[in-house]
This record gives C-alpha cells, sequence and structure tokens, in this order.
C-alpha cells in the first residue's frame, strides 16, 4: 500500500514538476510570495484600501509622479530611502511658483502603461477630478491633497461644495501641468509620493465607464488597477492568489523578476515550512519567533529594518486622570521596555525614544528621555497626587487597556507585562481586549477609549511635519488622527508655522521644537519601534523599505 | 412521498426566509460600525458621511431591508437573486460564494464520502464481534482521533508528511501556486480539470487534496464507527435478529439486514454531521490555505461586511437544509414507516 | 407398539450470570402432538425454548444437556449444520409478533428469505410460495398483504406472518411461545385452530407454551408444568385439570371449582343510562368516529354488570363516560335521581365520591412519588391511619405496605392498592376497567377473590369491563356484550354464557377458552364462523354492523339499522331475524320441551 502511495505521489510529483520546469523555460524568473492574504480590491479610494495587502497590489502596477531615492545605506541588507530628497518618476522635474502657489510639473515622455497607453497630462488630471469627485468609497485621494493643500481639495466639497476640478490642475500642454496650492504647504512633495496619488491611465479607465459609476470604481476596485507601473495583473483569484507579469515597456526597464504570484496563505506555520522546504521566496507577516528559526535555516534570509512600525499605548486626554501630566510621566517610566521588546516581539524591538519614528526626515532624539525607572515614576505618582496609587479607585473605569483581540498573541503577553509594571507602582489595571471593528470605531471614530494598546500608527508620508499633522494637531487646526485627543495651542501654532515655512534652515528648528514639545508633554506613551521583518531566499535582492511597508517587486532582483 | 419532498421544501423555504430576516436585523444590532474599519485613518466626520452613504448606512433600517430584499423599485436584491456587493471588495457576492462555496464542498463531500465507506464496513465488523481486538483497536482509535482538534492533526500530518517525508505537497491550496488552473466552470478543482482534459491539474489537485482529505477522515470516522457500531449493536441484540437466526436465515442475510436497520437511523444523524463541518471548515482551510467558505464567512464577519455576512449565512443554511432533505428521503426510502 | 419421541430433551440448562433459568431439563415430545408447556412468568419457558434451537438471549449461556431431533443432538452440531436444521426441522414462533420482524422489509420479502434459506427456491419462487402460505393461513388478498410492512398490519396478522416463516419450510416441531398474547378473543381462536390445523396438515409437532390455562384444554394433548427452571412429568390433560400436579396450577384452577356469585336478593335500579353517545372527531381527515352509539344499561345496587367486547367495541368509553371522565355527546345518566351528564362541576365532585374507578394498569394510576399511605389519605381527604390500616386489611396488604412506594409493589399488589383507594371513599358503583389484563393469570386469581369478597361484604356495584371472559364469567351477574359501540347482546351470565343469540356474541363465546377439557375446541366442528376481522369504527354502514361478517345475513340487515329488542326473557338483543327466531321457540319451551 505504501508503495502504491509512494509510487502516486512521486508520479504526481513528477507530472507537476514538469509542467512548472516548462512553463518556467517559457516565462523566465519567477517569484512566489506567500502572503497572509491576496489584494481584495485595487482601487485606492475603494473599500479594500486599508488592507495591507491590497496596497500592494495597486503599488506594484502604479507608480507615482515623484518617490525618494535609495540611500544607498541599509540596514540588516534592507535597503533604505533618503527622505530629505526626491527623485522624479511619471514627472521628470518640477518647479515651484510662492507667489502663485503654483508648482510646474514637466511629465516624462514615452511612459507605457500595460494596456499600451501613453501618459500624458490627462492622466494627472484625469485622477485629481476623480480624487476631488469623492465617488469611492473611501476618499483617500481626496485626503492626502487635503493634506498637501491642493486647491479645492477640502471639507467643502463633503458640505455642499463643488466637486469639480476646476482650475487646481492646469493643462499646459501634453507634458506640462500646473497644479495650484491653496495655501502654503510644505507636506506638497511628500503628499505627491504616497500611492493614492499615483495616475491612473484615463483612456483605460474612461473605457470600463458607465453611467452609475462614471469613475470606474468598480472596474478598478474588482477588475484592474490601470496605471503606469513596472507589473501587469496576469491572473487574479480573490482569497487565493495574485499573479502579476512584468511590464515589458517599463520606463526605468524590464523588471528582473518576470513573474510574481502571490499566495494566500493565512497559516504562518505553512509559509515558514514553504520556505524551509525552498518552495516559496520570499514571505512577510510572521510571528517574531516564527523570524527567529526561519533564521536558521538553509538557503533562507531574515532581515528587518525599524522603519516606521511602533507599538504605542495611548492615554486619552479628555479621560481624567489621564490629563495630569505628572501621572503621565509616572507611567512612562513604569514602563519595561526591554521585556516588551523581548516578550512580544522576540527582541526585535527597542524602546522608542521619540514619538515619531527614527527614520522619518526632520528626525531629532529629543532632550526628555523616560527610561525604565520606578523610584522615579513612585515620585512623579506621588507628586500627582495619588502616592502609591491611591485615590485612584475613583477612576477605576479609566484603567481598562484596550487592545485588539485579534491581535492577541503578542498583545495580549504586552498588555499583561504593563499591567503588571503598573502594579508595581500602585496603579491597578483591566485588561480589555475587544473585536477590530470595535476598538477601530471607539478609537478612531468615537475617540473614547481611555487607554489603548496601539500599534497602527504608521505614517506614510516620512516626515515630522505630517506625522504631526496626522496624530497631534488638534481638529480645529487641521489635525486629522488625533487619537488621543491632544490639544496644545503651541504645538498647534509650531505646526502650521513648520507647514508654511518655506525656508528649510529655519523649518528644522522648527520641527525640532515640535519633537520636543510633545515629547516631554507626553502626547502619548511611545512604547516601541519594532522591526518590519522579512524573510527571503538567499538568491533574491534588493529588497528596500517604503514607508508604506510594501515592497517594490521591481527593486527585487533573483539569482538563478 | 411527492407529498413528504414537497411538504419538506416548502418548510425549508419558510426556514431560509425566516433567517434571511433574523440575520439581517441582528447583525445591525452589533456594537460595532463597519463604516468606521473602512474609513480607516481618515476620520473626519465628512468622509465618514460620505462613506456611511456609499455603504447605503445612512437610511432607515426598514429601508435597508426593502433593498436588501429588491423591494425597492429601481433596485435588485434577495427577491431577483441579487445578494449584493462585497463592502470588502465591491464584486458581488453572489460571485464570491460562488467561488469559494465549491472549494469546501469538494472537500468536505469527499471526506465524507470516503469517511463513510471506511467507516461503515469497520462499525460492522466491531459490532460483530465485541470485545475482539478489531473492536479494541477501533475504541482505542476513536478516543485518540477525538482528543485533539481537526487542525492540530492537520498541522501534525502537514509536519510528517510534507516536512518529513516529503510525500504530500506543502500546503499552499488546491494546487501548485506556480502552475495554472484550469479555467472554473464548476468551481470543483476534479471536475474542472476533468473538463478541460487537463490531466496534469487533476492529479495535482488530488495530491493537494490528500493531506486535507486525510485530516478530515481521520477526524470524521470515529464518530461515524461509533454510531454504526452502535446502532449495529442495538440490532443484533433485538428480537427480529433472534427471531431471524431462529428461523435459520443465514448469518451473511442476516448481517445485511442488520446493517440496514442500523444505518437507516444514521443517516438523519449524518445530515447534521454534514452541516457541522460544513461550519466548521474553516479551521482546515486556514492550515491548507483552501480559499473555500468558511474563510470566507470569517473574513466577511470580521471586516463587518454586512452584504457577504447576510449571504453566506443563507447559503450555509440551505446548502444544510439541502442536504437534511436528501438525507431525510434516502431515510424514507430506506425505512418505510416514514413516508407514511 | 410406543412411538420414538421425535423430539428428545436430556439435562439441558441454561444460565444468566450465575442464576441458572433452565435446571437440567428432561422432555419428550412425541410425533404430531401438541405438547402444552405451563408455568408461572419468570419459569423459563422462553429461555427453553430458545434452548431447544440452541439459542440463547444474551447474556444468557447454554450449559449442557442434549436436544435430539429424531436422532440427531442438535447440541452436538456446529453452528453450521444447526443453523441448516432452525427453521428447516425445528421453528419457533416468539410472543411478540411485530417486534420479531424487521421494520424495514415486506412481510412477504421476510416470509420468501426464510423459504429460500431452506428450500431451493429463486426470489420470485419464494415469493410465490410466501403468497400461498398467507392465502392457507386465512387471508384474503394475499399477494397484496404480502407487500406491507410490519409497522402497516395487524398484530393478528403479524402473528400469522410469523406462522408463514416457521412453517413454510415443513418443520417436523414447531415450538410456540405465547404465541396469542395481545390478540383478541376471536381472532386467538382464529389463530389457534390454524396452527393447529397446520401442524396436523404438515405432521408437525407443537410445543405450545401458555399461561393461558384456556388454551391448553382446548388445544393440547398432554401438559407439562415448569416451576423455576425444572420441569414436571408430562400428564394427558384430562388427568392435569383433574387433578393438578403443583400449588400454581392448583391456585389457577381454583376459581372454577367454586360457586359463581349469587345475585342480589333485590334489583333496586343504581345507574341508569339512556341514549349514551360519544363522538370523536380526528384530526386531520375531519371523519367522526362513533365510540359509543346510544348505549342503555341499568346497574342494580350490589350487583355485577360485566361488559366484554373486543378491540374497537368501546366498552373503555362506556365506563369512562359513567364518570365524566370523558364528556358524553349525548343522552343522560341518571344516577341516584340526577343526571350526572347535566351536573355542574361543584356537584360532579361531591357526586365522584359515590362513583370510583380501577384502571387497567396500576402502575399508571398510583403516583410514582407518593407511599400507598398517602395514596389512600388522598382518597380518605385525610390521613387517617386506622383507616388506612383498615382498608389495607381489606384488601389483603400487609400493614407495612403503607409505607412503600408503588414501585416497590407487585403488580397484583399495586392493583389491589388501587381498589383499596376505590373503595375508601365508601361508593356506590365502581367502574373497573381491564383491572386484570395487566396481571398474571395467579394474581387474576386474587383480585377476583377480592373483588368478590368486597361486594359481599360492602354492597357495592360493579361495572366490570374485560375482553377476558373467564374473570367476566366468575364475577357478573348480568354481562352486556358490545360491538363498535353498540350493544348487540345483554342478559344474565347464564343466558350469555350458555345461550348467546346474536351472531356477534355466539362467535364471541365460541371463540372463548375456557379452561374445562370436556369442550374442546379443537374437536368440535368448527362453527360458522365470523368472516375477516374488525372493521373501522370510522365510516360504519348504515345497517347491522356486522352485516359485512355476519353469516346469516339477510339483505334487511345490510341496510335497516337495527334496534335493541327486548325478549320475554329478559335479554336485549340487537338482531331482527334473531329476535324473531327466539320469539317464535319461545312458547315453545315454555309450553315445556319440544322443540321446533
Amino acid at each position: 500500500m505504501r508503495k502504491v502511495l509512494t509510487g502516486l505521489a512521486t508520479a504526481a510529483m513528477m507530472s507537476v514538476s514538469m509542467q512548472t520546469m516548462a512553463q518556467t523555460l517559457a516565462v523566465g524568473k519567477q517569484l512566489l510570495y506567500l502572503a497572509e492574504d491576496v489584494p481584495a480590491g485595487l482601487d485606492y479610494d475603494g473599500p479594500s484600501v486599508s488592507v495591507n495587502t491590497s496596497q500592494t497590489g495597486f503599488i506594484n502596477m502604479m507608480d507615482t509622479l515623484i518617490d525618494y531615492p535609495l540611500s544607498g545605506a541599509s540596514q540588516d541588507g534592507i535597503r533604505t530611502l533618503d527622505f530629505s530628497r526626491f527623485e522624479g518618476r511619471l514627472a521628470e522635474s518640477w518647479s515651484y511658483d510662492a507667489a502663485s502657489l503654483t508648482w510646474t510639473f514637466k511629465l516624462r515622455q514615452g511612459v507605457k502603461s500595460c494596456a499600451g497607453n501613453t501618459f500624458t497630462a490627462d492622466d494627472v488630471i484625469y485622477t485629481l477630478a476623480r480624487g476631488k469627485s469623492v465617488s469611492g468609497a473611501a476618499p483617500i485621494n481626496w485626503f492626502l491633497a487635503s493634506l498637501g493643500s491642493i486647491k479645492g481639495f477640502d471639507r467643502s466639497v463633503f458640505t455642499g461644495g463643488s466637486r469639480e476640478l476646476g482650475d487646481a490642475v492646469e493643462k499646459v500642454d501634453d507634458y506640462t501641468i500646473r497644479i495650484r496650492q491653496s495655501s502654503e504647504n510644505n507636506l506638497f512633495l511628500t503628499v505627491l509620493t504616497v500611492y493614492s496619488m499615483a495616475p491612473f491611465d484615463s483612456v483605460e479607465m474612461k473605457k470600463h465607464a458607465t453611467a452609475q459609476d462614471p469613475w470606474s470604481h468598480t472596474y478598478a476596485n474588482t477588475v484592474n488597477a490601470a496605471g503606469f507601473g513596472p507589473y501587469c495583473l496576469e491572473r487574479w483569484v480573490k482569497d487565493d492568489e495574485f499573479v502579476l507579469r512584468a511590464n515589458p515597456d517599463y520606463y526605468r526597464g524590464k523588471p528582473d523578476i518576470d513573474r510574481v504570484v502571490i499566495k494566500r496563505v493565512p497559516q504562518s506555520a505553512n509559509r515558514v515550512l514553504a520556505m524551509r522546504a525552498g518552495q516559496a521566496q520570499l514571505t512577510q507577516r510572521l510571528a517574531a519567533r516564527e523570524f527567529q528559526n526561519l533564521a536558521t535555516a538553509r538557503g533562507v534570509k531574515v532581515a528587518g529594518i525599524f522603519g516606521n512600525e511602533t507599538l504605542v499605548l495611548g492615554l486619552n486626554w479628555r479621560t481624567p486622570p489621564f490629563d495630569n501630566p505628572k501621572l503621565r510621566q509616572a507611567i512612562a517610566y513604569a514602563m519595561p521596555y526591554e521585556q516588551l521588546a523581548r516578550i512580544g516581539y522576540a527582541g526585535a524591538g527597542r524602546q522608542w525614544e521619540a514619538h515619531f519614528p527614527t527614520s522619518i526626515a526632520g528626525f531629532i532624539k529629543p532632550e526628555q528621555q523616560y527610561p525604565r525607572d520606578l523610584v522615579r515614576a513612585r515620585v512623579l505618582l506621588a507628586e500627582a497626587g495619588f502616592p502609591e496609587g491611591k485615590g485612584l479607585e475613583q477612576y477605576a473605569d479609566a484603567f481598562h487597556l484596550a487592545f485588539t483581540a485579534e491581535r492577541e498573541s503578542y498583545l495580549g503577553p504586552i498588555a499583561t507585562a504593563i499591567k503588571a509594571a503598573l502594579g508595581d507602582i500602585g496603579i491597578q489595571l483591566q485588561i480589555d481586549p475587544m473585536p477590530q471593528t470595535q476598538f477601530a470605531d471607539r478609537r478612531m471614530v468615537k475617540k473614547d477609549l481611555p487607554m489603548a494598546l496601539s500599534d497602527t500608527e504608521k505614517p506614510v508620508g516620512p516626515d515630522v511635519v505630517y506625522a504631526t499633522r496626522l496624530y497631534f494637531v488638534s481638529p480645529q487646526a487641521g489635525g486629522v488622527n488625533n487619537i488621543t485627543n491632544y490639544s496644545n495651542p503651541e504645538l498647534d501654532r509650531l505646526f502650521t508655522a513648520a507647514q508654511t515655512e518655506p525656508d528649510p534652515a529655519k523649518r528644522l528648528p522648527l520641527v525640532a521644537q515640535i519633537q520636543n514639545l510633545v515629547q516631554s508633554q507626553l502626547a502619548w506613551v511611545p512604547l516601541l519601534e519594532t522591526r518590519t521583518q522579512w524573510a527571503f531566499s538567499e538568491r533574491l535582492s534588493g529588497l528596500t523599505w517604503h514607508p508604506d511597508n510594501s515592497l517594490r517587486l521591481f527593486e527585487l532582483k533573483l539569482a538563478q | 412521498m411527492t407529498g413528504f419532498v414537497a411538504r419538506r421544501l416548502a418548510t425549508a423555504l419558510l426556514q431560509l426566509v425566516g433567517l434571511a430576516l433574523v440575520v439581517f436585523f441582528a447583525i445591525r444590532l452589533l456594537p460595532a460600525d463597519p463604516v468606521a474599519r473602512l474609513v480607516g485613518q481618515n476620520a473626519s466626520r465628512e468622509a465618514y458621511l460620505a462613506s456611511q452613504h456609499a455603504l447605503g448606512l445612512d437610511r432607515p433600517v426598514l429601508t435597508q431591508f426593502g433593498a436588501y430584499l429588491g423591494a425597492l423599485p429601481g433596485a435588485s436584491g434577495l427577491l431577483q437573486g441579487d445578494f449584493g456587493t462585497s463592502w470588502v471588495t465591491g464584486e458581488p457576492v453572489a460571485k464570491e460564494i460562488g467561488r469559494a462555496l465549491p472549494v469546501t464542498l469538494e472537500l468536505i463531500t469527499i471526506s465524507f464520502v470516503l469517511a463513510f465507506i471506511l467507516s461503515v464496513p469497520l462499525g460492522m465488523l466491531c459490532a460483530l464481534k465485541p470485545g475482539g481486538a478489531a473492536d479494541n483497536a477501533t475504541f482505542g482509535y476513536s478516543l485518540f482521533a477525538g482528543s485533539q482538534p481537526e487542525f492540530w492533526w492537520g498541522l501534525l500530518f502537514i509536519y510528517f508528511f510534507f516536512a518529513i517525508m516529503g510525500w504530500a505537497p506543502a500546503p499552499l491550496g488546491r494546487l501548485d501556486p506556480l502552475s495554472t488552473a484550469p479555467p472554473a466552470v464548476t468551481g470543483l478543482i476534479t471536475i474542472d480539470s476533468l473538463l478541460a482534459g487537463n490531466m496534469a491539474a487533476f492529479s495535482d489537485g488530488l495530491h493537494h487534496l490528500m493531506l486535507p482529505v486525510l485530516t478530515k477522515v481521520f477526524v470524521l470516522s470515529g464518530p461515524i464507527v461509533k454510531m454504526v457500531r452502535q446502532n449495529m449493536v442495538r440490532v443484533l441484540g433485538s428480537d427480529y435478529v433472534l427471531f431471524a437466526r431462529a428461523s435459520g436465515l443465514p448469518p451473511g442475510r442476516i448481517a445485511r439486514m442488520a446493517l440496514k436497520n442500523a444505518l437507516a437511523p444514521a443517516l438523519t444523524l449524518l445530515g447534521v454531521l454534514y452541516g457541522y463541518i460544513l461550519g466548521g471548515a474553516v479551521l482546515i482551510e486556514t492550515v491548507f490555505s483552501l480559499p473555500g467558505i468558511g474563510s470566507y464567512a470569517v473574513r466577511s464577519v470580521l471586516a463587518f461586511d454586512y452584504p457577504a455576512i447576510q449571504a453566506v449565512v443563507l447559503v450555509i443554511a440551505a446548502v444544510s437544509l439541502f442536504v437534511y432533505l436528501a438525507l431525510d428521503i434516502v431515510h424514507a426510502l430506506l425505512d418505510p414507516r416514514l413516508a407514511s | 407398539m410406543p412411538a420414538e419421541p421425535l423430539l428428545s430433551v436430556r439435562g439441558l440448562s441454561v444460565g444468566f450470570h450465575g442464576a441458572i433459568a433452565v435446571d437440567a431439563v428432561d422432555l419428550d415430545v412425541m410425533p404430531g402432538e401438541i405438547l402444552g408447556l405451563t408455568g408461572d412468568s419468570g419459569a423459563g419457558k422462553s429461555t427453553l425454548g430458545l434452548a431447544l434451537l440452541g439459542l440463547t438471549r444474551p447474556p444468557g449461556k447454554l450449559l449442557g444437556g442434549h436436544v435430539t431431533l429424531e436422532g440427531e443432538d442438535l447440541l452436538a452440531l456446529p453452528e453450521d449444520e444447526l443453523r441448516k436444521r432452525r427453521g428447516s426441522r425445528i421453528g419457533l414462533i416468539v410472543q411478540n409478533p411485530r417486534g420479531a420482524l424487521s421494520p424495514l422489509h415486506t412481510v412477504g420479502g421476510q416470509i420468501g428469505g426464510v423459504l429460500r434459506a431452506h428450500l431451493p427456491l429463486g426470489r420470485k419462487g419464494a415469493w410465490q410460495r410466501a403468497v400461498e402460505l398467507l392465502r392457507g393461513l386465512g387471508l384474503n388478498d394475499p399477494a397484496r398483504r404480502a407487500e406491507a410492512y410490519p409497522h402497516e398490519i395487524s398484530g393478528g396478522m403479524a402473528q400469522r406472518v410469523l406462522i408463514a416463516m416457521a412453517l413454510g419450510a415443513g418443520p417436523r416441531l414447531l415450538v410456540a411461545d405465547e404465541p396469542t398474547s395481545g390478540l383478541d378473543v376471536t381472532i386467538q381462536a382464529q389463530f389457534l385452530d390454524e396452527l393447529a390445523r397446520a401442524a396436523r396438515a404438515a405432521q408437525s409437532a407443537v410445543l405450545l407454551m401458555t399461561q393461558d390455562l384456556g388454551i391448553i384444554a382446548n388445544y393440547c394433548d398432554r401438559v407439562a408444568v415448569m416451576q423455576q427452571g425444572r420441569v414436571l412429568a408430562p400428564m394427558s390433560v384430562r388427568d392435569f385439570f383433574a387433578a393438578p400436579p403443583d400449588e400454581y396450577s392448583r391456585t389457577l384452577l381454583s376459581l372454577r371449582r367454586e360457586a359463581p356469585p349469587a345475585p342480589p336478593a333485590q334489583e333496586t335500579p343504581l345507574l341508569v343510562a339512556k341514549d349514551l353517545s360519544k363522538r370523536f372527531t380526528l384530526r386531520g381527515s375531519g371523519k367522526v368516529l362513533q365510540a359509543v352509539d346510544r348505549v342503555e344499561l341499568t346497574l342494580h345496587r350490589g350487583e355485577t354488570l360485566g361488559l366484554v367486547g373486543e378491540s374497537g367495541s368501546g366498552k373503555t368509553t362506556v365506563g369512562r363516560c359513567l364518570l365524566r371522565l370523558v364528556e358524553p355527546s349525548g343522552g343522560s345518566i341518571e344516577f341516584e335521581g340526577q343526571d350526572l351528564v347535566t351536573l355542574k362541576p361543584a356537584e360532579l365532585r361531591r357526586l365522584r365520591k359515590r362513583v370510583q374507578i380501577v384502571f387497567q394498569d396500576p402502575f399508571d394510576a398510583l403516583d410514582p412519588r407518593w407511599t400507598a399511605a398517602e395514596i389512600l389519605g388522598e382518597a380518605l381527604e385525610k390521613r387517617d391511619p386506622a383507616r388506612i390500616a383498615e382498608l389495607l386489611a381489606l384488601v389483603d396488604l400487609p400493614a407495612t405496605t403503607a409505607a412503600q412506594h408503588p414501585r416497590s409493589l407487585s403488580a397484583g399488589a399495586q392493583q389491589r392498592l388501587s381498589i383499596a383507594r376505590a373503595i375508601a371513599a365508601e361508593p356506590m358503583l365502581i367502574v373497573l376497567d381491564e383491572p386484570t389484563s395487566a396481571l398474571t393469570p395467579l394474581a387474576r386469581v386474587g383480585i377476583v377473590r377480592l373483588l368478590r369478597r368486597l361486594q359481599e361484604k360492602l354492597g357495592t356495584a360493579y361495572l366490570f369491563i374485560s375482553h377476558d371472559l373467564n374473570t367476566v364469567e366468575q364475577l357478573s351477574h348480568r354481562v352486556a356484550v358490545m360491538y363498535l359501540g353498540q350493544i348487540v347482546e345483554q342478559g344474565s351470565r347464564v343466558q350469555i354464557f350458555e345461550a348467546p343469540r346474536h351472531p356477534y356474541a355466539r362467535a364471541l363465546l365460541a371463540a372463548h377458552l375456557a379452561p374445562d377439557p370436556a369442550r374442546r375446541r379443537i374437536d368440535r366442528a368448527p362453527e360458522a364462523a365470523l368472516a375477516g376481522e374488525i372493521p373501522s369504527p370510522v365510516d360504519l354502514p348504515r345497517g347491522c354492523y356486522l352485516a359485512g361478517r355476519c353469516p346469516q345475513a339477510q339483505e334487511a340487515c345490510r341496510t335497516t339499522p337495527q334496534r335493541l329488542i327486548a325478549l320475554p326473557d329478559g335479554r336485549a338483543l340487537r338482531c331482527a331475524p334473531e329476535a324473531a327466531r327466539a320469539m317464535n321457540t319461545e312458547p315453545t319451551l315454555i309450553a315445556g320441551g319440544v322443540l321446533t
């Protein structure tokens, strides 16, 4: 019986490998990329945009106008970008007129999309018009454009204002456009590097427009991301696999890897097994221990970088007693940073010594630091008016530490360690895991969670000013995602000044002040910076970290 | 018999209608907010409202229900056979379910049939010689197989048969990821590859089905063997078997008569088991990276994708009801006492 | 020349986990004879029957002995050979006919299966043979009946199927274990007639095991008694009934030796039911079931009226109507000057004390959580230990019973307790609804004696409802016979039992198997029996309900509804032709003996 089974198995495997070989010979280099999910939708203004794996889809199929150059350095073998400079992609060059707040872009010529269409100014105009129409399920293009103060892209589109593009963008000729800003805002270029500003192939998109769906959202979401990127969609089976084929006419050269198969393998243990067996060449999002485990496997490399993934303890300013600064400091000094990195990330993390990721433009290490110091913590707690925690009983409801139940595997032990640490100084805490959607709802919409563990603060614009606007500026001053309800007019003022300051030399001290201010006030309690890691075959190289945490497949090289 | 079937179909239809009602209102009672999930980082009030409007959640509940049913003019809903579009992918839910359901059904049906073919003779054998070597061995096995959860066995088999022995392929889905799948006609890999004449895909598909089917059969056989054995023992101790022996019927004939009597009551239970396995398929699907209805259901629930949740509940219920009905018909054919 | 025994059993023993059920039994069965085996329940008769075929009910084991059939020791044969002989040389009929048939196979198929196991027949041939067998057993339309499933056939037909299976292959010896338990009186007689005839025709012997001495008396040539696993030497039937060898049989027969109860001196009417009717509407079909059809009854003080009939006769419903446990659809029940039917609930409750009921199954009728004292106390409306002790003594229960729960008591004792509860309130009338049917024959004797004694002492009237004619004969002063909701004949005990006139009553009494070997049914020429079986009580015809089955039916019978006609000798008769005949002969009898 065993012989029969072995015989059957061998025959099957042989036939399959023969088929694979045949395909390889015809195709060229292939990469099997195992992910926890495959893109659910390809419209960056669509419902799937918040799903990380969906981003990998359209990011590799569309190019932006500008991007960051390689810095030339690398961490652990992963290349990094230089966030202080910009490099042209679909745009060749640009200039700025401060008086009229207008940016003029010279677009690259001879760029062909997967559908065979040539990139022109019409595509940029189409893209921005589509963004302003806010017709998608999630208006991300509009949002980024508003962060860059592109004229007309503000809240008024939702409150009865015009949704026509108007004169925000002017076509000078087929390869020249002018974009107007509504106010001085030096986040403009930063915003243009983000995936949701990537131009669509308007010719292709218009082919699929209908009366009910004039901006082809259904097509973009469910069929194809029609852009001017290095890869074209070959095959897409939802919840199963996503196959990309290189665009031979890509303006930066034909990608080294001809065919990339992204396969959904939800069980991380299986991804590990497949990597070990050499069947796949790239994977991500394994548990910390699994990365450690794979690092010892033959033929497999594990590498990571401190990018913008962090762990934050948010204390709601509107919930007493968290409006008490000394209490906040006491908590910060009590945190067991090293232990958290060990138990939550198997050591692939370090204490986060600032409110901004180390990698972003404008980063300085703030003066005020909070190394673990229980003595200091107790003193501060007493100074706050709660010696040894007495008097905190009346705030029992506030001391519920919430986190997403789906990620309990590592957030759970972290929460427990925090509870123990605070217990050491006399603060009693309850742990409160809750479902993802409920957590998101309370944290981002209602903003009423008193204490929350969060690891989703990853600013896609790698700039201190951008991140400030996202997290620390009050809503009245244009803040967007202020999850701890931090409101400081001083910070708002500094931000506005920094955002509108045209001279980089004058901007730097403002940016430094911002960082020191939030750190000393503890707008939130930064816990850890965590490594973004990948496991990949030794034959694979060229991995580069981008702030959206998606790999650019174009940059990868697979040795034979 | 036709009256019996007609009555059951009518009841099933009523049940599905009731279910559609219940699930629609029940998920809207849940505390979390699907809009917030979509809106993500971009939590300005206006954006939130815009998203809410796009999803149709700003309308009164009854209007939403009307749209869901397809009772509103201009739109289509359940009555027209339209399950709506998924809020996560934007695709018609019916299409997604049409893709996911056959994957699970293929796995479960093959496993069930195999488990049945293996378990029934085994159960019979154990009942004919209670306390014998086969009986004790089977008892031990059924305790053992049921002692760990299914996915644990799945992982163990992967480790043993793939990682160590290399007999099974990597648990990366239904086919080798680098190969091309045959065009999807039914959604069942086995049938589709045969229809396309693609023998390589057929054998690859079977090869990839090996481990998941082995896991399911391993776990399923336990309760089925026990059930068959118990029923057989009861039947073998009955008066009519005693009388058959007293009448001098050959042992083979008695065994067959006893088996028929033992299996008939077990059939209904098998239907319930099938429905239960269908619901629990997500664990095996996750372990073996199969894009089946279980994973789809879980994804929909976690993402609060209302149309998908509603549709999945109805579809799984319909499949279960269909299976119950089919088995009940077989049961009524076997046991004339039921049809009257 | 002494014939060789067909079956010779020596030293047969069967044990269950240490207890011996059959204890070194020696027995001989002569060819062609019908040997009766009787004994109390638990004596081991069924176990012995199975053991003769080399079978036991698990966990029993054959401990030893020889069963020699026509020279071969069955128990010494290998299982294969023994199996061949089962059914073909020695057959078995078990007690519960429907339980012995596989519910999922047609009866024809099952008979055919047995035939094919022993005879060289194909499937079709076996089916046809099966149909022939059923026809021979008195079934009309056997081809259609053979396609029925066991749950679709009556008990009587099921038993016939069992005969077909047991006799089909022509065994030399048939072991019949209580073959008629649960069957109606007339069906029982038909069945036993057929069994005896079929056995005689096939020249097989029959080992007939039963507790019913009536069957023994009427059908068996010899009889043996089994007591606690041992079998006493067989004797001829006449010798047995003349002088029973064991205590058990003596007790059973003792009642027949006693004088029947004497009717009360005066006849004062106690309860008069006129035009009593009860209709049930069936759910689903909406048809009307006339359970009780304009019944007229008169009960006198201190007398027992026996109400007899088979299933569907309505006798139980009559009993319940009298107590208004079931609301009558029409008629009146006059009791002590009041009409029970129109009585208000409060007054009805008071009257309930004067009319009591004893049910068939004592275990169901007694609250299992209460002790006997509590049960009696409820009937007395207060717990009076003295009175409770008195009641227990009246029904011959030991005083310790007061503290016991019903489940600790035997069925007979439970029934006595029920009776005690009934007489606690000192009623004028007790309705006894099949009070002995659930009891063993031995317990029956005790209850009958008790009832007689109580009637003498307390002067209570009884309405004794039963299908067991033996007990009715031993208790009743007057008897009424019911058929399909109507009283077809009513008269004194002697009149009904000695000379019934109504064709149904005649058939019923003819089927009555009295434990008296002097008038054996098997020796008598079969009377013109009633055709077919009792029809469904729904959809009754216009004329006489018996017309379809009656051998004397005339044209007028089918169309004219029959009234209850009063005869000069005090009887009531619902049969116009018979009544006419009775009227004509009466003057002749009175005239002094010349019978026309």
